[in-house]
């Protein structure tokens, strides 16, 4: 059974603290994302994990074995810990299969176990070329192949994908993915892209502030943030403004109904309320409380993202715009007024909680 | 007589910094090494302000305001501003010729403008003065400078007209300039700090140079106090001299950094693959190529036939064999011990800098570059007054001082190298091989060393083929009795024998042009060995 547990993590560099008491436990074999925007301390985290930064206070258990504490600190190659820097750091003057049996002990196991890795990456045949001969996706899988080859406890990437332009990326990442899970190793990587973090990960933590503030599945993540910041961080949102009344919120669009799971504040309370673009439906007017006139209409084909300005200054919406992603095939040009309604049960907030005011208006990183 | 081959280029910035840029703080031991580094590098500086307030204001201020001091002000600048401007002009137009139009033979043009560096200064000068005896003064030391010392300028230029974008250019073009304009305004620009930098260097050799000078007559500060230490020391006299020569180099040293100007001139996306396309020269290419052969021949060809001549034309004495091997074993060693003791002394430095940044690292770094604005001659004759003063005159004279010497000279030489190589083995390589299960001392072995290897060996030849080829420095320091290629040939050519001086002459330019050849492989295997940033080589996948 090998799981990664951090507790209770603190590193500052100087007078800057970069974590603040992270606690985390990975699972064995399962593919943890720590989804957190730049500067949130993510990069440290794992350095503190791999052993090349030695944390202020908390520890670090690896497969049960305590390899950071107090009294204690494992140097990083005596951890048993996969790393892949963000840019794949391959050794530039040596060749594939000499990089990927770098850290092999045994001479008469290395042949074999480069063949092995090169044909699991999708690399066969490559091992003589160099790394400045590989393309980027390639270097990546050799840099994960090399960290596979000592057979860790567990893997730690750092912004694996992030130096790969767009076109790159989504198939390196499939195959990064289809690798750790045939090798059925456990694997930490660290992100700042929620696609990314939400398509891969089978769990997400979301650091920030040098703490991480949830840890869930993808689609708990998504469908219940536990606060408004997390929930713009993860994906469009639209933050509203409500009023808390029985099993309802009162907004501008009308009593919505609320999720058996928002935390309900008491009758009569401020409320900050979720919508996610996909929550939202666009009608004709008469049919809805709430109408909006159409300010701009982004087409991708499979789906539009329409964003509404409110019509009717009567109550307050609490948001200058509103985003409805639409799928149906009618074409709302700018300046057409639509009717909003929303769609199934909302997540809601108390006002004056984490998030509020204007910390959610921040626009999302990544 | 060089000073130095161009600095290599960074690299492309990496698009992402793999681990964001925190000052790690130093092991205190490095720090220590680093700061001693940088205390023996100012000895000389230090020495000779000490020598200065010795002697009092008093005593100096007559010295500093006489007529000498005027006359050789008026020398040094004159011969300074202008041998410096023609280089500036010659090497840049080479370098445009030769990387940017499509001169026949211009793979072959680019290595023989560039080999007069292997010619040290006083071999030139010997080689003019041999075949033209009447050729003196300061016109003289106009045409056989330039002819010298221009590749300082035309090598970076070359660097840097190579590497620069040539969307550039298309888009002052599509913007309605002229080509002339495109030149003057965008391809000059690319060039600029490649401009400065060697014509800094051009402009430093020159307040430095000693042998090229005394063979045509010309007399600058340095000849002056080298023939002030000749004539018995005058510790006064010596310092007033000493001092207007530093105050020169000084200033131009800091003048150039302050006319660098804001800005980066490099690509500002990532490199892209394109080659800048060559202008055609047309009818004007007899021409271009009458001008960069009539280069090659008065720069190459005089000094080089000169030699060839008094090999087999000198007076017919037969030279001690023994006495060329003894000065040939001395060089080397002299040169390989210099070289060897450079490049562990830029370790520290280079390590502190390129590992562990922060405002105190950059300061001891940059001191260290002072010691390019101090002539030779006042970094041996500092050397001197210390051991004398300090150490009782114990290394005075001997293998050890000279040395220590060479290795302060040509330390920013080293730096240069050692950190680029340095920087070619980033610490994220060194973390990634220590999770792959890799003690310290190992990683050592097999990631760092080999990685920092070939910038070590440049840094050792770069220093080597400056020693090697260095006069002022190794006459006032060299042990009695010992003789180098450079101290012999200069015997021989004082007393006018120029068939004995020749193969001495011949050997040293051999002897530079070996390390030369290391120099150009190491600049031409660092693309290769250059972890690829991922984008650009998926780019180009």
């Amino acid at each position: 059974m090998t799981d990664l547990v951090a507790r209770d993590l603190h590193k500052s560099y100087g007078p800057v603290p970069a974590l603040r008491g992270v606690d985390l436990v990975v699972p064995a074999g399962s593919f943890t994302a720590v989804l957190g925007p730049s500067g949130s301390g993510k990069t440290t985290l794992l350095r503190v994990i791999a052993g090349f930064e030695r944390a202020d206070r908390g520890s670090v258990t690896l497969a049960g074995v305590v390899v950071e504490d107090d009294r204690h600190h494992e140097p990083p190659e005596r951890r048993r810990v996969g790393y892949v820097p963000q840019e794949g750091a391959l050794f530039p003057h040596l060749s594939v299969e000499k990089n990927i049996s770098f850290g092999v002990r045994e001479r008469a196991r290395r042949g074999r176990r480069v063949e092995e890795l090169l044909d699991m990456v999708g690399l066969a045949g490559l091992g003589p070329r160099y790394p400045h001969q590989l393309s980027g996706g390639q270097q990546q899988r050799v840099a994960l192949a090399r960290a596979l080859a000592v057979s860790p406890a567990v893997i730690l990437l750092d912004e694996p994908f992030a130096a790969l332009d767009a076109r790159l990326r989504a198939s390196v990442r499939a195959e990064v993915l289809d690798v750790l899970q045939r090798a059925g190793t456990t694997a930490l990587f660290v992100t700042h892209d929620q696609d990314e973090a939400l398509s891969l990960a089978d769990q997400v933590a979301v650091l920030d502030g040098g703490r991480i503030q949830q840890v869930d599945s993808p689609r708990g993540l998504y469908a219940h943030p536990a606060d408004p910041t997390i929930a713009r961080f993860l994906g469009s949102a639209n933050l509203i403004d409500g009023t808390f009344a029985r099993g309802v919120v009162q907004t501008a669009l009308g009593a919505l109904a609320l999720d058996p799971a928002a935390a309900a504040g008491p009758e009569g309370a401020h409320a900050v309320v979720l919508l996610r673009p996909e929550q939202l439906v666009l009608g004709p007017p008469e049919a809805a409380a709430f109408a909006g006139r159409v300010l701009q209409s982004e087409y991708f084909g499979h789906d539009a993202i329409v964003t509404v300005v409110p019509e009717s200054p009567g109550r307050t919406l609490g948001a200058e715009t509103l985003v409805v992603r639409i799928t149906g095939g009618v074409d709302w040009r700018r300046g057409i007024v639509a009717g909003v309604r929303v769609v199934g049960p909302v997540l809601a907030w108390p006002a004056s909680g984490r998030g509020a005011g204007h910390a959610d208006r921040r626009p999302p990183e990544g | 007589m060089a000073m130095t081959a161009p600095a290599p280029r960074a690299g492309p910035a990496v698009d992402r910094p793999a681990v964001p840029a925190r000052p790690r703080r130093p092991p205190g031991l490095l720090f220590g090494l680093a700061a001693g580094v940088a205390v023996l590098l100012a000895v000389p500086l230090v020495f000779l302000l000490v020598q200065a307030a010795e002697s009092g204001w008093a005593a100096l201020r007559p010295l500093l305001f006489r007529q000498l001091t005027a006359q050789l002000l008026w020398n040094t600048v004159r011969l300074t501003v202008v041998v410096t401007l023609l280089c500036a002009v010659v090497g840049t137009l080479a370098a445009w010729v030769v990387e940017r139009t499509d001169l026949p033979g211009r793979r072959l043009f680019a290595v023989l403008l560039v080999l007069p560096l292997a010619v040290p200064d006083f071999v030139e000068s010997f080689g003019w003065v041999s075949v033209a005896p009447s050729l003196r003064g300061y016109f003289g030391a106009v045409l056989v400078m330039t002819l010298a010392v221009y590749p300082l300028v035309f090598l970076p230029v070359a660097a840097a007209l190579r590497h620069a974008d040539p969307a550039q250019e298309e888009v002052a073009r599509s913007l309605g300039l002229g080509r002339f304009r495109t030149f003057w305004r965008v391809t000059l620009g690319q060039a600029r700090r490649a401009i400065l930098g060697g014509s800094l260097l051009v402009a430093l050799v020159l307040l430095a140079e000693y042998g090229a000078f005394e063979i045509l007559g010309y007399r600058t500060f340095t000849t002056e106090i080298y023939t002030e230490y000749l004539n018995g020391f005058d510790p006064p006299a010596a310092s007033a001299l000493s001092l207007v020569l530093v105050a020169l180099s000084l200033c131009l040293l800091f003048g150039e950094g302050a006319s660098r100007g804001g800005g980066r001139l490099d690509r500002t996306g990532p490199l892209a693959a394109r080659p800048a396309s060559r202008h055609r020269l047309g009818r004007a290419t007899p021409a271009a190529l009458a001008a960069v052969g009539a280069l090659v021949a008065l720069a190459l060809g005089v000094p080089v036939g000169a030699i060839v001549y008094w090999l087999f034309h000198g007076q017919g004495v037969a030279v001690g064999s023994s006495s060329l091997a003894s000065a040939a074993w001395h060089t080397l060693a002299y040169s390989a011990s210099a070289g060897v003791l450079a490049t562990v002394l830029a370790l520290p430095v280079a390590l502190l800098s390129v590992r562990h940044g922060g405002r105190l690292a950059r300061l001891l770094e940059r001191s260290t570059y002072l010691v390019l604005g101090i002539p030779g001659i006042l970094i041996a004759l500092g050397l001197v007054y210390f051991s004398q003063r300090y150490l009782f005159g114990v290394l005075y004279q001997s293998s050890p001082l000279l040395v220590i010497a060479y290795a302060v000279m040509f330390f920013p030489l080293a730096l240069v190298a050692v950190r680029t190589s340095v920087a070619q083995a980033p610490i994220r390589l060194e973390e990634a091989a220590r999770s792959l299960g890799t003690a310290r001392r190992s990683v050592l072995l097999r990631v760092t060393l080999p990685l920092v290897a070939p910038g070590l060996a440049a840094a050792f030849s770069l220093v080597f083929l400056e020693a090697a080829t260095e006069l002022t420095a190794t006459l006032v320091l060299h042990p009695t009795g010992v003789e180098t290629l450079a101290t012999q040939f200069w015997a021989f050519q004082t007393n006018l024998s120029y068939g004995q001086a020749a193969p001495y002459a011949a050997l040293i330019v051999l002897v530079a042009a070996l390390p030369s050849a290391v120099l150009g492989r190491w600049f031409d295997r660092l693309p290769a060995r250059r972890p690829a940033p991922l984008e650009r080589s998926a780019a180009a996948a």
